[in-house]
Formats: C-alpha cells, structure tokens, sequence
C-alpha cells in the first residue's frame, strides 16, 4: 500500500498488514518472518537503490506494491521529487530487505527491466547521518544552518541514532523516522 | 583483461552525453575502468577521483552490487561480464 504523506520527501510503500498492526509499526523489519533485533538491523538490513526519472521510478513503485502486499518485499521508499539538496536530477527508489533476501529481491527487480545494481547497508546510510558524516554535513550546509543550530541538529541526531540503535542492541528495530 | 558492462547515473551523465551503459573492452581493476572512461569521456576522472586518486565521498561504484569501498577499492579485480554501476552516493540518503 502507498502511504503518501504530503510534505515528506519520501512516499512508502508498505503491507496493509504491517500498516495495521499498531503493536508493532516496524514489523515489516524481519527476515523469513523473525523480527530483527537492532544488532541483526545494522548487520543484515539494506536497499537496493535504483534512480530513474520521476516517472519511470513512480511506476516501478506501484508495480512493487503488489510484491509488497504479499509479503516477498519488505518495503519500499521513493522521492517524491530529486533531492535537490543533493544535486540529484533524477528520483532514487529504494527496496529493502535483509541481505540473506537480497539476490531473490534483485531478481523481481531485473524482471522489471532494472538493471542499476548498487547494495547499501542501514549501517552504512546511519553512519553518513551520524555528527561528521557526509549526507548531515551536506544537509546542514545545503539548508544554510547557523553554528548553533548545527551544532544542535547534530547532538539530535547522535541522540536519535543511540537511542534508535546502541543503547539497545537486543530489542526488536523499530527502524528511524527519515 | 575482460570487457565489462559501466551503467553511469546521475549527473555524471551529463558527461556521457546521456549515454548510460558503456562496454569496455579492457578492464583488468576499477582503476583501469575510470582510465578507460577518462579516455572516452574526458573530465570523468576527476569526478569519480579526488586529489589524491581515490574515489569521491561523492560518487559510489559498485560491481555486481557491492560498493567497492567494501572490497579493494580503485585495485578491486574485474572479470569479464562484470556489471559496474557509478552512482551519486547521496542516491543511498
């Protein structure tokens, strides 16, 4: 299901079961049906990363829906529009799943004519919004932020990722808010 | 040395002229994949490359899926039918 929320950047594509399972907003974060702990998140959970024009990307996620809605996706997330803080011309799309998924998840992807082929790991996408790292240091310049308030930005998001992932590494991931 | 299949995203495709796959005839490691670019598509070296010849904080390679900063960088081998895509690495924010 497409959930669209104005204003955000990003459009998800989740299950109407995971939607609706209010216990447990991030238990589409699994692998073959078991929850991941935050440990087994910065280890095992990852995209594939496609770009493509707005278009031709906005398609691909609504053809995904169906893949998602009976569970062989976890989950999927597109620009609405290219970043253009990031001096993207084209929209990104993102499929995630475990990396112990990934070879049968790229195969729905190349029978949809992908071809890009480019595996991140969460970790790695958690460590570039880390104080330091590349994508909140391009952010807070892009988005002209004064000392302080960078300053800030960053000891928020070093207190949001501990929070989210360090302090607890046995806990079920409920994943970041993005 | 193997031919190899380089798909190019993003804004180093205004380089390539809006071409995004190109097949290399020679391409032993990463490194002689961005000389072989250098050569067809004069400038890419510097923007996959910083000053001291290692790949851009900006730019992300992958073969057959993995980011190369993961296996041996620029001296990452290549055989033939290798797929090497070149991606803006803010596409993985």
């Amino acid at each position: 299901m497409i959930m669209d929320r104005p204003g955000s950047q990003y459009i998800f594509v989740y299950s109407r079961e995971s939607l609706n399972d209010s216990s447990d907003r991030a238990s589409y974060i699994a692998y073959r049906d078991k929850r991941l702990t935050n440990k087994e998140y910065l280890e095992h959970w990852g995209k594939w990363v496609h770009l493509d024009d707005k278009e031709n990307i906005h398609d691909l996620a609504r053809k995904l829906d169906l893949y998602v809605e009976e569970g062989t996706i976890p989950c999927v997330k597109f620009d609405r529009a290219p970043q253009q803080w990031a001096d993207m011309d084209q929209c990104v799309l993102c499929v995630y799943c475990d990396d112990r998924q990934r070879d049968e998840v790229f195969e729905i992807l190349s029978g949809m004519g992908v071809k890009i082929k480019a595996w991140t790991y969460d970790r790695e996408v958690v460590e570039k919004w880390m104080p330091g790292g590349q994508y909140l240091e391009r952010w807070i310049t892009a988005n002209g932020l004064k000392k302080e308030e960078a300053d800030r930005t960053r000891e928020e998001s070093r207190q949001k990722f501990k929070a989210a992932f360090f302090d607890k590494p046995d806990e079920p991931c409920q994943g970041w808010i993005q | 040395m193997n031919s190899v299949v380089v798909r190019i995203s993003g804004a180093l495709r205004k380089l390539t002229g809006g071409k995004t796959e190109i097949e290399l005839a020679a391409a032993g490691n990463i490194a002689d994949c961005v000389v072989n670019l250098e050569e067809q598509f004069p400038g890419m070296r510097e923007k996959i490359c910083d000053e001291e010849g290692e790949i851009q904080g900006a730019v992300n390679i992958y073969v057959n899926g993995d980011n190369v900063r993961s296996l041996q960088g620029l001296a990452t081998t290549l055989k033939a039918e290798d797929e090497v895509d070149i991606l803006p690495a803010f596409a993985a924010a």
